[in-house]
């Protein structure tokens, strides 16, 4: 993955463009402080968007980013690009840290526009990348497939970070029925992403 | 899980929850059993990673936020002190390195609790009970009076990773110093993992980080706060975060 950054600062010139994530995590195992300016910013502004969905209070989310960075220095020797790619790997770990300080918190249900929210579609990133993009095309078709009901529950869980129980809650349905379209939809999701559904 | 083949007895009993798990929707108490039966069953470990890289592939639709200068110079700075430690192998400061009067003294209650602590594991492997397992723990040339007096009680727990270098032993100690340690079958040197615990509300708390030398330290001790000695389980993670393996504590 190849990507180039709008930003052109002295500041992180070495790093900013061309290099992708693995050479950048290999510097910043190493400490080259360019390297770990330039992979702030390259993923900084996705993790601080899942955080502050999922948290959706600005300082927790700000903590959780925080803290998920802190996680990618303290490991970033032990990454393994063939297991998942470098953004994957932080958003996996902001959203274990955002849904451990949610359920910590106790947070308080979903407002009408905090759920509008998190099931909108995503906006353009500030860094383009061609390759993510179609990545991210494919799972948006794959995910605009589903039975609403199903795609609700899932958006919900995976980028809301909410429990089975808080799904029930904010769906207004029984614990069951919010366990089945969650399973229903992460498997068709999955069937989707694989091509196995034949929409003919 | 259409696919998945059934191994053993408790993969009909976790194979509809793997959806629930891999996107952390399950009840804690449920979480850790179907977590617990992963840890041995290779076919439902790779079905629950498949499953975690599918809800992992909806996390980048997420929208975008830009972070601000101040929050990119909170992020930069708090490099710091783990990257070196990172880079060189070593136990990456945590909770350990900010107690107690001096380093050298914290090394060496660490050395004697990661000592006491094969004499516990091993008591465990050969099946034998709490209250032997605090009279071997008391007993032991390996931990000094000064020491013994600050443990008042042990609570144990059989991890169960997904292999045997995730595989080992825990155990918590309360009383003057509270202490986890950890007691691995095998390591994998210069693998971090990291290490939480789950409270009794299911919330899960970070204790600290650890990177196994060349030399291969198989246990680890991380001093613990009042907030996090009654813990209920201890999670063990990888790299990426994702638990590894987990015991139940008692």
């Amino acid at each position: 993955v190849v990507t180039t950054s709008p930003r052109a600062d002295r500041r992180t010139s070495a790093h900013a463009s061309g290099d992708s994530d693995a050479v950048l995590l290999g510097a910043v195992a190493r400490g080259d402080d360019d390297a770990c300016r330039s992979f702030v910013a390259r993923h900084g502004p996705a993790v601080f968007g899942l955080a502050l969905g999922m948290c959706r209070d600005r300082g927790v989310a700000e903590d959780v980013t925080q803290r998920a960075f802190e996680r990618a220095w303290r490991h970033a020797g032990a990454y393994e690009p063939d297991r998942a790619s470098a953004r994957t790997w932080l958003l996996t770990i902001a959203r274990r840290l955002a849904i451990d300080e949610r359920r910590r918190r106790r947070a308080d249900p979903l407002a009408p526009a905090d759920l509008d929210a998190i099931l909108a579609p995503a906006a353009a990133d500030t860094e383009r990348d061609a390759l993510r993009d179609a990545e991210r095309e494919a799972v948006s078709r794959a995910l605009a497939a589903l039975p609403e009901p199903q795609r609700r529950a899932v958006v919900l869980a995976a980028l809301g970070g909410r429990s089975a129980t808080e799904v029930a809650a904010i769906e207004a349905i029984p614990l069951g029925t919010a366990k089945t379209r969650i399973r229903l939809g992460l498997r068709r999701l999955r069937a989707e992403l694989d091509g196995e559904v034949d929409h003919g | 899980m259409a696919d998945h083949d059934i191994d053993t007895p408790g993969c009909h009993a976790a194979r509809d929850d793997l959806e629930l798990l891999a996107i952390d929707a399950l009840e804690p108490d449920r979480a850790a059993a179907v977590r617990a039966h992963v840890g041995g069953c290779g076919s439902c470990a790779a079905e629950l990673a498949l499953l975690e890289g599918v809800v992992a592939s909806v996390l980048d639709l997420a929208r975008p936020v830009p972070l601000g200068g101040e929050l990119t110079e909170r992020i930069l700075a708090a490099r710091a002190p783990t990257s070196a430690g990172a880079v060189a192998g070593a136990v990456v400061p945590n909770r350990i390195e900010r107690r107690g009067p001096s380093i050298d003294r914290r090394r060496r209650h660490r050395a004697r609790l990661a000592m006491a602590v094969v004499g516990v594991a091993a008591a465990l492997l050969i099946g034998v009970g709490a209250g032997l397992l605090l009279a071997r723990t008391d007993g032991s040339d390996t931990t000094s009076s000064e020491e013994r007096a600050g443990i008042d009680a042990v609570r144990t727990g059989v991890l169960m990773g997904w292999g045997r270098a995730d595989s080992g032993t825990v155990m918590v100690t309360s009383g003057e110093r509270p202490t986890l340690v950890v007691s691995l079958d095998e390591v994998r040197p210069g693998v971090t993992y990291g290490c939480q615990v789950r409270l009794a509300d299911g919330s899960l708390v970070d204790v600290g980080s650890w990177t196994p030398g060349a030399t291969g330290d198989t246990a680890w001790a991380v001093p613990l706060d009042e907030a996090t000695v009654s813990a209920v389980e201890v999670v063990l993670t990888g790299p990426d975060g994702t638990p590894v393996a987990s015991a139940p504590l008692s």
